[in-house]
């Protein structure tokens, strides 16, 4: 199926493969590798990208549903947005660990904050709680993003 | 993974005229059931419809005293809304905050969550106890169906190869109601339900003057559970009544399982009273 | 000590930014020319015989060739310590999950369809599930004539508990679990220059190339590991997976091959935590003074030994806790099963005897009429102290300011609001690790330190960045020695064959072996570097010499100075240095006495918990958690493993099980196998204890696999104080709560 979509402020038009998820897509086509697959079944959330500013799982997205639709993925350059601003204080924070989730949890993090200029822990933990993480004990990438609301410009953090 | 062809549907009457032409389709929209299926190989060979992209059925709004949702509004989409929901369906909004987890509750759709008929999913209880209606829609003919009706067995639905689900409608309850809810799960978030319930609720000076239940987890599909109500109506909501629903519901359920191990049994006691506890109040 | 100015700030993470910004490499994002993917079959049933039909799968379009036990060019065995496992099975499988062959094809689809493909003709054996059984005689055997692989025994003293006051037992079962790494794995592989590279997540590429030479019967120094970016490990990727099969494949078809796990055949591939069965049984005297211990564990190792004597003897050294008790009298037994095969994970045995003993020391306070806190207070270990194997604790022994620490911060805790709605309960625990191999083992750590063309600090070590910051740590150790930014130190630790061996990135071992060999080869090279600069600026000796950001000064003239830039121009071969630590420890007499580990590491935790009466749904919802590590090399990065050690604990406690019938896991998906959310977690104050280790890094010890021992007791002790019922079984679910709670469904 011929589809025409958005990927990272880019325009393109391209065939995709009927049997191939959004995920696959990202990955295997354009070597968009920083999407990371750990669950295939939307549970663990290291595939998270924003379709049309909402973090999805993309291992539960056919490539061929974003026609029309615009795609963001870790690897954007999002220069006049707040994604740079999101990883930079993921990394003053020490959020890291191995680091496998981080695409995802970056994601959503940005998924939360362009949404909710000033939320609480809890909200952050509500916008993560599908972002599973085995290292960190989810506590310095609260920190960070509620850090990061902060620097954006919310009130309270 | 294996399908065979995929067509979009930007509008109800291209799906329609989509579903009639094509023999063996699945419609998808947010796909987070069915991509799974696709992807561990459980369905294979059929054509997918996508409709993702009809716009006329994403809508939440309220007409008079009814509530029309979309069947492709995603519970994200339903739960921004929220604010403009009466109190008296608390229950409603609760089930769909507890739905798998953001990702899931930006991608799912509410129709999807009907369609698939799963005996766990979150948004059927409370549709019940409101009483909700589905709008089902084909080439041919358009036609009404009771929610409580739709459910024919474990992901089993009255609905044909050709038809779409187009709308959920129901009645906002009195002022006087309450609309309970309770998903029992091992953890916070991500859970799939050990068992839930929906309480529609009606208590006048700690009388019980009208209830409707509904449970999901504790049959093959979500249900109606009149039995369990009329041992309510009418009663006084203290310990003792309430102790004997419990024990009631218990049998209840347990007749429905009697080829079950033990194990199963035990954890379906133990939710229906713990769910039933949290929701007749 | 000197004041430090690098090591105890929280340097930022040098392998961060790539992290987040998805731009590390870990072996699934790598795509080479001409790359075939393959497939691994495994066996479907837990015991039996079989045979394999790849005729009709072998011509199925795409397939390059089937690889099975037949193609192993070198030895068909690996395995940490026995040599028990098949690259391919060729006589008996042990357990589902085995593998039996490989489908190598052009295309992942086309290999994963070939699969389906080959038809494999079991003859089922009767299995054994259960440890106590496979120990009797008539129990089928799964390797060999016995199934038990280790039967120790520990004895301190004359265990009689005739001469106790107070005497109480109980019997502990912790269940199968599982690491739970967010990437499961992948490994690729393909020659260069006559060289097979094998790129893999591995917590030690220097045992991968020893393992990989014997099974493809070549050189080690034919082959190269690459560790890409390791998406977590605690202990589960120790024993080869993927690494073997992917480069069979290459070393016969010279072709590039990667293997990539999905969820549920990363559940099958690596091993588990050991369940243990623990019988404990402690007796003190009227004033709280423990005199006597007794404990017999049983562990399934199901059908590998894996680690197994190793994590049995930890469990064993470790059961009498951070306390000092006279007389001590534990048995140990390790068993094969035909359940999937356990090894190490977080804690190493260790984890496990702490659900015992910080439990049954709170029953027998219960008994005694005190305080939880006295009966630890009046029983820790202190300086001068003897453990259980009568090993002298001669110094950095803070368990009484871990628990000191918890103790006021709970009493804090305890005056905030309670949900009317809610049983709560407040528990403690406290824990012991001793680090390393143990046992006399030789366990070493090696590093070479060297100036680069830019003037640049390089170190060049195999440990493992798995996630826990070994990268940024010896970056902090060695720009402490060079009084540089951390951010200077070039850091070398994938490539076998750049870097020498450094051991695993296992036994909390690395920041205290690899550390210590790092700052030994930095301190060399820092004086090598201070005799090549009194030489070149004609000094009479290097008195005064100081280095600063990659230059040599003299302080008393700062303008008398070289960089090392320039240095390097002219001494290029000597400014190198080699660096290396073995850690001291003894083995074992037959019973058990000895100094098996150095050093211990020691913490205290407290936790509230809400428990709601009618579901059982536990929360925690406040803690405290007070960790000894010598000294903080990185306070972030310690807290960081408080944090993560903490909710793998919480997992333990209240959601993870392995579920198994006849062998098989029931829940190896994400959906099925409970791990905690950031919802499930509660924000825990976290307090370092720093009391520096005379022979570490700084003062430093590891901490990795300590921060996750002592959540689940103390959970379980808080889940007793809300409801007065013991849990002695692992996972403490909603349903098992209701079950016991009120005895109404027991």
């Amino acid at each position: 199926m011929n589809i025409q979509t958005v990927i990272n402020g880019k325009k393109i038009s391209v065939n995709v493969k009927n049997d191939m998820r959004l995920l696959d897509f990202l990955r295997d086509e354009l070597e968009l590798t920083g999407t990371k697959e750990g669950c295939s079944e939307g549970e663990c959330g290291a595939c998270t990208v924003l379709i049309d500013g909402s973090p999805v799982n993309s291992c539960l997205v056919m490539a061929f549903q974003i026609d029309g639709k615009e795609v963001v993925t870790i690897e954007a350059l999002d220069e006049d947005g707040n994604l740079n601003i999101i990883k930079d204080t993921f990394l003053e924070e020490g959020a890291p660990q191995c680091g496998f989730c981080m695409p995802g949890m970056v994601l959503s993090a940005k998924g939360l904050l362009d949404q909710n200029s000033n939320p609480t822990r809890s909200d952050v933990k509500e916008a993560i709680s599908g972002n599973l993480c085995r290292c960190t004990g989810y506590t310095t990438i609260e920190d960070a993003i509620l850090k990061s609301a902060k620097k954006l410009g919310g009130k309270n953090g | 993974m294996n399908i065979a062809d995929v067509y979009k549907a930007e509008t109800v009457k291209e799906c329609i005229k989509l579903l009639a032409k094509h023999k063996e389709t699945k419609i998808i929209s947010g796909g987070t059931d069915l991509v799974i299926k696709l992807n561990e190989g459980q369905i294979e060979g059929i054509s997918l419809v996508d409709i993702s992209s009809i716009k006329e059925l994403n809508f939440v709004k309220i007409e008079g005293n009814t509530i029309h949702i979309g069947s492709n509004s995603t519970f994200s989409d339903v739960l921004n809304h929220k604010s403009i929901f009466p109190k008296s369906i608390k229950g409603f909004v609760e089930a769909l905050e507890s739905v798998g987890s953001p990702q899931i509750r930006n991608a799912g759709t509410i129709g999807g969550n009907i369609c698939n008929g799963s005996p766990a999913a979150d948004s059927i209880p409370p549709l019940i106890v409101l009483g909700a209606k589905l709008t089902i829609i084909s080439k041919k003919r358009e036609r009404i169906v009771d929610i409580e009706d739709f459910f024919l067995g474990k992901g089993k639905v009255d609905l044909g190869s050709n038809e779409l689900l187009k709308s959920i409608s129901f009645d906002i309850p009195n002022e006087d109601s309450k609309l309970n809810f309770y998903k029992y799960s091992y953890r916070n978030a991500l859970s799939i339900t050990l068992g839930s319930v929906a309480a529609l609720i009606d208590i006048q000076n700690n009388i019980v003057q009208d209830i409707k239940i509904a449970t999901g987890g504790f049959s093959a599909y979500c249900i109606r559970e009149r039995e369990m109500e009329e041992l309510m109506i009418g009663k006084e909501l203290n310990e003792e009544n309430l102790n004997y629903l419990l024990n009631s519901a218990k049998k209840i359920v347990q007749k429905r399982i009697e080829t079950f191990p033990n194990d199963f049994k035990v954890l379906k006691n133990i939710t229906i009273e713990g769910a039933l506890r949290h929701v007749i109040r | 000590m000197d004041k430090l100015n690098i090591v105890g700030k929280s340097s930022f993470r040098v392998d961060g930014i790539d992290k987040i910004s998805g731009r590390s490499i870990y072996p699934q994002d790598i795509k080479l020319k001409e790359m075939f993917h393959a497939v691994t079959l495994r066996s479907t049933v837990p015991h039996a015989t079989f045979t394999l039909n790849t005729e009709k799968a072998s011509k199925m379009s795409g397939v390059v060739k089937i690889f099975t036990a037949h193609d192993v060019t070198g030895k068909n065995e690996h395995g940490v310590l026995f040599k028990d496992h098949q690259v391919f099975m060729d006589r008996k499988i042990n357990r589902i999950g085995d593998p039996l062959a490989l489908v190598v094809a052009e295309t992942l689809k086309e290999a994963k369809v070939a699969m389906k493909e080959i038809e494999v003709l079991y003859n089922e054996l009767p299995g054994v599930f259960c440890p106590l059984e496979a120990m009797n005689e008539d129990a089928p055997k799964i390797h060999g004539d016995s199934n038990i692989i280790a039967n120790m025994k520990l004895e301190k003293g004359t265990v009689d508990f005739s001469k106790c006051d107070v005497v109480v037992e109980n019997t502990f079962k912790v269940p199968m679990v599982e690491h739970a790494f967010l990437q499961p794995e992948s490994a690729v592989s393909y020659i260069e220059d006559d060289k097979l590279v094998v790129i893999s997540s591995t917590q030690y590429p220097h045992w991968d190339r020893f393992e990989l030479s014997l099974a493809l019967g070549l050189k080690e120094e034919n082959i190269k590991v690459l560790n890409a970016a390791v998406g977590g490990a605690f202990g589960g990727r120790e024993d080869i997976t993927s690494q073997i099969h992917v480069a069979l494949a290459t070393k016969t078809l010279k072709k590039p091959v990667k293997i990539t796990y999905g969820r549920e055949e990363s559940f099958l591939a690596h091993s588990k935590r050991h369940p243990m069965t623990i019988r404990m049984k402690i007796g003190a005297l009227k004033d709280g003074k423990i005199t006597a211990m007794k404990n017999e564990i049983l562990a399934d190792s199901g059908a590998y030994a894996s680690w197994a004597p190793s994590v049995l003897r930890k469990a064993m050294t470790h059961s009498t806790g951070p306390y000092e008790i006279e007389n001590v009298k534990v048995n140990a037994k390790s068993v094969y099963t035909n359940n999937p095969f356990t090894g190490a994970m977080r804690g190493f045995g260790a984890t496990q005897v702490a659900v015992g003993y910080e439990q049954i020391i709170d029953q027998l306070a219960e008994e005694l009429g005190i305080s939880t806190y006295e009966i630890r207070e009046k029983n820790i270990l202190r300086i001068g102290s003897k453990t259980g194997t009568s090993q002298t604790m001669y110094n950095s022994v803070p368990v009484d300011r871990c628990l000191e620490a918890v103790k006021k911060e709970m009493e804090i805790i305890k005056k905030k609001p309670v949900n009317k709605d809610m049983l709560t309960g407040y528990g403690i625990a406290l824990s012991i690790y001793g680090t390393g191999y143990g046992n006399g083992f030789p366990d070493v750590s090696s590093n070479i330190a060297k100036i680069n063309s830019d003037g640049k600090i390089e170190i060049f070590s195999g440990f493992t960045e798995v996630g826990q910051g070994a990268k940024t740590v010896m970056a902090q150790i060695a720009s402490e020695v060079f009084n540089t930014s951390s951010s200077n130190i070039i850091i070398n630790c994938e490539d076998t064959d750049k870097v020498p061996d450094s051991g695993t990135a296992a036994a909390s071992r690395q920041t205290y072996n690899t550390g210590n060999a790092v700052k030994k080869s930095c301190e060399k090279l820092k004086d090598i570097i201070l005799n090549l600069a009194q030489k070149e600026l004609g000094l009479n000796n290097n008195i005064g010499l100081e280095v600063k950001d990659e230059l040599v000064y003299l302080r008393t003239l700062p303008s008398m100075e070289i960089t090392f830039k320039d240095l390097f121009s002219k001494y290029k071969d000597e400014l190198s240095s080699k660096g290396k630590f073995v850690a001291q420890t003894t083995q074992m007499d037959d019973l058990s006495q000895g100094a098996p580990y150095w050093p211990y590491g020691f913490n205290a935790l407290g936790v509230k918990v809400e428990i709601d009466p009618a579901t059982g749904r536990i929360n925690v919802v406040d803690g405290v958690f007070a960790q000894d590590v010598g000294r903080a090399i990185n306070p972030r990065l310690v807290e960081g493993q408080m944090d993560g050690g903490f909710v793998m604990g919480l997992g333990y406690a209240l959601y993870e099980d392995i579920n198994l019938v006849d062998g098989e896991i029931k829940n190896r998906k994400f959906s099925s196998y409970i791990i905690p959310t950031a919802k499930d977690m509660p924000t825990l104050k976290k307090i370092i204890i720093e009391d520096p280790e005379e022979t570490g890094p700084f003062g430093a010890k590891g901490i990795g696999e300590s921060v996750t021992i002592p959540a689940a007791p103390a959970i379980l002790n808080a889940i007793y104080d809300a409801s007065k019922v013991r849990f002695t079984k692992l996972p403490v679910t909603p349903i098992e709560f209701m079950k016991k709670f009120g005895n109404k469904y027991d």
